[in-house]
């Protein structure tokens, strides 16, 4: 069998962070590859390291504070860690795009619209300021902005929220990158308007480009994504296909995630369940499993060791002991 | 569906709070000399009936007016018409300590768990002041009786003196909803109370307002933009837009067959694991309320407007159980 080169590949990427109260680890041992035309979904819940995971990508993580303590980050089957600044502007932006979480402050608010745009185009490519400006405004109508030609001298705050975005979209496409990383895009939005753009990513997206697409909604992952990594505390406890990890979630942090989600019209007054305590904070993560406190099938070797991944299939993979074969017995209630 | 259920359900018994024909406008100034120019109409004409126990679930987009409606019953906004009767007391005009006993029955708790909380008092402090303010016993049954709320509302003992700020979102919002809890309120507003939790902390601090519900048999009004959360809290759902109540009806009817064509697209919209098929996405975004548009407020973005939802309001109208104002249903 040919092994084909991925189009991302992390290898145990540790991300820590110095604080006032010590080393904070945010990203702890990650394993994942993004391969070309995927759509990937990093879930998670807050604190528990996706933001940090994806925007290690592009390098926008300071450092200082952060510091990536070990690990690899192949794209193309280049190292971006190991390259320099400028090799690493030449991809961001042109290989790698992002849509950010709030465009109200990813957008500057002392530059127009249309120039914004001209800038990004400009950095990346050979065009005269009117090449580009027409370009540009091509970009906004295809993002489905109306009046185009009047939005382009507008400034950011004269637009929604959902328009912002929109920018933002044709902003991270206008270069057509082979990865998007998407950090919550539609967080901030309206259902209604989280639907118009979400139709538009799906739309605008390449056939061979990939997303990376960072949320914490488990409904947008069902809609969007091919395969989902999710992440807790910190690590990745569950990797699989969409149906894999939806119809049979094999992490407990996993299948109580699915099932706190309220469903629509589920019932009057029902209790939901829920996962008991809280997220653990990243300073004082409990020992062997980081999940054990709040596992309804934790038992001693939880408290004692970590889990290593084990393989379902092919492609699903999961970090708990209830998977290995000899703890089966007695304590199994999956 | 069983249209006599429906209708059976839309009715309200043991009436707690009675709205009618509520508004709420902010004047629009302009120039140097201050003038008004206009209204926004945040809440525009609503009638809304809460009963006793019951919890009436408010949806609708940002900008709709539900947290004003949530605060006008308050009396934290000015209202510009309408009257709101609470417990068979006509709220306007009331004076001393009437509406002092009508504030203590009326409580909120609010979208953001650690701005609401005063940084600088201990969580016992919060807890306490309006029981001490309003002297519903003395200095040390009161701190007993907080003691035991924070139990209750699920922390622990050596939570009394700490601050606000060394707890996580989810406890900030079990200490809101104690301090809420503290003055046994008849009716709480919910104002977003569980957007800003992760989903396995917000479905813990949901069970814990239906437990309480259950427990004391106070009435929540719950505003959440997040349909499928309100459907799980909910006796009955208004869905608001553009500052009026386009339905209402029991949360089946609302879920299960949606009438007003808004209400559809909401639903259609929510992103929920396992559902297949093409979604309804309605065009464009929410007007300003600074310029609504004329006749039904929802025409530019109804797929299925027609020439008299330019020209006319619809008013709201009983159809099989529900209320729902659109030209279109009958």
């Amino acid at each position: 069998m040919i092994m084909t080169e991925k189009l991302l590949d992390i290898k145990n990427l540790t991300v820590t962070f110095k604080t006032d109260d010590g080393r904070v680890l945010a990203v702890d041992d990650l394993s994942f590859s993004v391969d070309y035309g995927e759509t990937v979904g990093l879930v998670g819940e807050s604190g528990a390291g996706k933001s940090v995971t994806a925007m290690s990508i592009p390098r926008l993580v300071p450092s200082p504070p952060s510091q990536v303590e070990h690990g690899e980050i192949r794209f193309k089957g280049r190292d971006l860690l190991k390259m320099n600044i400028r090799d690493m502007r030449k991809i961001r932006g042109k290989e790698i795009g992002v849509i950010f979480q709030d465009p109200g402050t990813a957008l500057s608010p002392l530059h127009r619209v249309g120039n914004q745009l001209v800038e990004a185009l400009r950095m990346h490519r050979n065009l005269s300021f009117k090449e580009a400006w027409a370009t540009a405004e091509s970009w906004l109508a295809n993002v489905k902005i109306p009046d185009a030609k009047e939005r382009m001298f507008v400034y950011p705050h004269q637009l929604s929220g959902g328009m912002q975005q929109r920018v933002m979209i044709a902003m991270a496409l206008i270069q057509e990158p082979d990865l998007m990383i998407a950090d919550e895009p539609t967080t901030a939005l309206d259902v209604t308007i989280q639907a118009q753009v979400f139709n538009l990513i799906r739309d605008m997206k390449k056939n061979d480009s990939a997303m990376l697409l960072i949320t914490h909604d488990m409904g947008v992952v069902w809609e969007m994504c091919d395969r989902v990594l999710v992440m807790y505390a910190s690590q990745l406890v569950e990797e699989g296909l969409k149906d894999e990890i939806f119809s049979h979630p094999a992490h407990p942090y996993t299948e109580g995630l699915l099932k706190s989600i309220p469903s629509l019209g589920a019932g009057t007054g029902k209790r939901l369940p829920s996962i008991r305590g809280q997220v653990p904070s990243a300073l004082d993560y409990p020992k062997g499993c980081r999940f054990n406190d709040r596992c309804p099938h934790a038992f001693d070797r939880c408290e004692k060791e970590s889990p290593e991944s084990v393989h379902l299939s092919k492609t699903h993979r999961a970090s708990c002991f209830l998977l290995v074969p000899e703890q089966k017995e007695g304590t199994h209630g999956l | 569906m069983a249209s006599e259920q429906r209708k059976q359900s839309t009715m309200v018994e043991n009436k707690l709070l009675d709205i009618r024909n509520l508004e709420t406008w902010f004047p629009v100034k302009r120039g140097i000399l201050s003038r008004t120019v206009g209204h926004v109409k945040a809440v525009d004409g609503v009638s809304l009936v809460i009963g006793k126990g019951e919890t009436l679930g408010l949806v609708g987009e940002s900008g709709c007016g539900k947290t004003t409606l949530g605060r006008s019953l308050l009396g934290l906004e000015r209202i510009h018409g309408g009257e709101i009767f609470f417990d068979g007391t006509n709220l306007h005009g009331l004076t001393g300590n009437v509406l002092r006993d009508v504030r203590r029955r009326m409580q909120m708790v609010f979208q953001d768990p650690l701005s609401s909380l005063n940084p600088r008092m201990s969580v016992l402090d919060s807890v306490t002041e309006g029981m001490k303010a309003f002297q519903l016993s003395n200095a040390r049954e009161c701190d007993e009786k907080g003691l035991s709320l924070l139990k209750e509302v699920g922390l622990s003992g050596d939570a009394l003196f700490r601050y606000p700020h060394e707890f996580s979102g989810g406890q900030c919002q079990r200490i809101s909803i104690a301090r809420a809890l503290s003055m046994r309120p008849d009716f709480i507003v919910c104002d977003e109370a569980v957007s800003a939790l992760d989903v396995s902390v917000q479905a813990q601090v949901v069970n814990l307002l239906i437990d309480l519900q259950e427990k004391y048999g106070q009435s929540y009004l719950f505003i959440s933009h997040d349909l499928s959360v309100v459907s799980h809290i909910a006796d009955h759902i208004a869905v608001m837009y553009l500052g009026k109540v386009v339905e209402y009806g029991s949360v089946s009817a609302i879920i299960h067959t949606p009438l007003h064509p808004y209400t559809q697209a909401l639903i259609d919209a929510v992103p929920v694991p396992g559902k297949q098929g093409k979604k309804r996405v309605i065009k464009g975004e929410t007007p300003s309320p600074m310029s609504p548009p004329s006749g039904c407020p929802f025409h530019p973005r109804c797929p299925e407007a027609e020439t008299i939802c330019k020209s006319q309001v619809p008013e709201l109208k009983s159809l099989s159980g529900c209320l729902v104002s659109c030209h279109l249903r009958h």
